[in-house]
């Protein structure tokens, strides 16, 4: 019985570390990004009150070092990470096969995409 | 809305409210929000805008530390999100369509709730009837949620803390209005989850601050995006303000014991007070700006 809760609680933190590793990465790596766009909105001369870059041209933008596509590249980056964590707990339920939390992450990336479907439209 | 603006006042709220906001364990809003619109006179929607986006870098970066010390309750912090989420679509939708000075006062009138909840009060006294009650009622319902019952190492007192969670259906739906209030005035809503998990949850402090960071993660993930589709996201504004959080953060977390936690709470309540009257006189248009 003991052993269980022990091989259960050590999956757990498994998956805690995981997100953890995810969650800095992802931070950083905006947090970059943002520092990269201002440094160049400072210096380039770029009138500074633009909007973010719409998804379609990013990409190319980005490639021109644009700044406003450096600082909206890392905010997708950072809005997205809440998204990683749930696809990671999920995946993780689902191999322990632990079915409360695993419907609970459904739900809540059901209301995530509901969310976002409502947004866009 | 200014044509430019000052970079280094930007920068300096946003190392002031990641340092103060880590510190109080309360986020950063109720700093940036207020100071972008008095004094640097950015509309109360891009500001709002600004302070969700920052405090998601901040969520995110505590959530990681927090997460990584098992510190955090996953699969509670995910089941109360599926209700704070859909109350964070409503407030960002509501914070969008509302006008500034509407907005302006209900912000006025949190800050002032939540300079009251600072202060420090006495505990009600309860007799060993009513404890006895209590306890027997969190006993019987707590059986069906079982499965939410977590641990973590706290260093402090160098032992394995175990707990129960107690009323998560009470939980969720006050977790709705937290997510309405966070993405309606870009704060973070920890205000609102911490008390209501400690207190009516019994969940121990460090387990309720840790898994309140995930819980913004989701909530003000979720306004950014809406304040972002509506174009009140700029990149020249959330790009100092987020780097200056995430350094006042750091450093905020590192010092926070060294700091006499009363004195700052009460510079801190008295400091919202002031804020909070001025933005409520100047949205009434009793004072110019």
């Amino acid at each position: 019985m003991n052993s269980r809760i022990d091989e259960k609680h050590e999956k757990l933190h498994t998956l805690n570390r995981r997100v953890g590793l995810f969650l800095r990465a992802g931070t950083i790596v905006s947090l970059v990004l943002f520092l990269a766009g201002l440094i160049i909105f400072i210096v380039s001369g770029t009138p500074h009150m633009v909007a973010l870059t719409p998804i379609s041209s990013i990409i190319h933008d980005l490639l021109i070092l644009n700044p406003a596509s450096l600082v909206t590249a890392g905010l997708i980056i950072i809005l997205i990470m809440p998204l990683v964590i749930l696809i990671t707990a999920l995946a993780h339920f689902i191999v322990t096969r632990e079915t409360r939390p695993g419907v609970v992450c459904i739900v809540l990336l059901v209301m995530l995409a509901a969310s976002y479907v409502l947004v866009l439209k | 809305m200014p044509a430019d603006v000052n970079i280094w006042i930007l920068a300096g709220t946003g190392f002031t409210a990641g340092f103060l906001g880590s510190m109080l364990g309360i986020g950063g809003g109720f700093l940036i929000v207020p100071i972008m619109t008095l004094a640097l006179g950015i509309p109360i929607q891009y500001a709002i805008g600004s302070s969700l986006v920052s405090i998601v870098i901040n969520a995110c970066t505590a959530t990681g530390v927090y997460i990584s010390k098992h510190m955090t309750n996953l699969k509670l912090g995910l089941l109360l999100a599926c209700t704070l989420v859909p109350g964070a679509v409503a407030g960002a939708f509501l914070g969008a369509k509302l006008s500034s000075t509407v907005l302006t006062i209900i912000f006025g009138v949190l800050m002032l709730y939540v300079a009251y909840s600072m202060i420090p009060k006495k505990p009600r006294k309860l007799t060993e009837e009513q404890i006895e009650a209590q306890k027997l009622v969190l006993e019987k319902s707590h059986d069906r949620h079982a499965w939410l019952d977590d641990s973590y190492f706290d260093p402090s007192v160098n032992e394995e803390i175990s707990y129960q969670v107690h009323r998560p259906v009470t939980g969720m739906v006050t977790g709705f209005f937290g997510g309405m209030i966070s993405s309606m005035l870009g704060v973070g809503g920890g205000i609102i989850n911490v008390p209501v998990m400690n207190q009516l949850m019994k969940i121990p402090v460090k387990a309720t601050i840790a898994t309140s960071s995930l819980l913004l993660c989701f909530t003000t993930m979720t306004g950014s995006l809406i304040y972002a589709y509506n174009g009140y996201v700029l990149p020249y504004l959330i790009a100092p303000l987020c780097i200056s959080v995430f350094i006042g953060a750091r450093l905020g977390a590192t010092i926070a014991h060294r700091v006499h936690g009363k004195i700052l709470t009460m510079v801190f309540a008295v400091f919202l007070i002031l804020t909070a009257g001025l933005m409520i006189l100047r949205a009434l248009n009793v004072i110019g700006g």
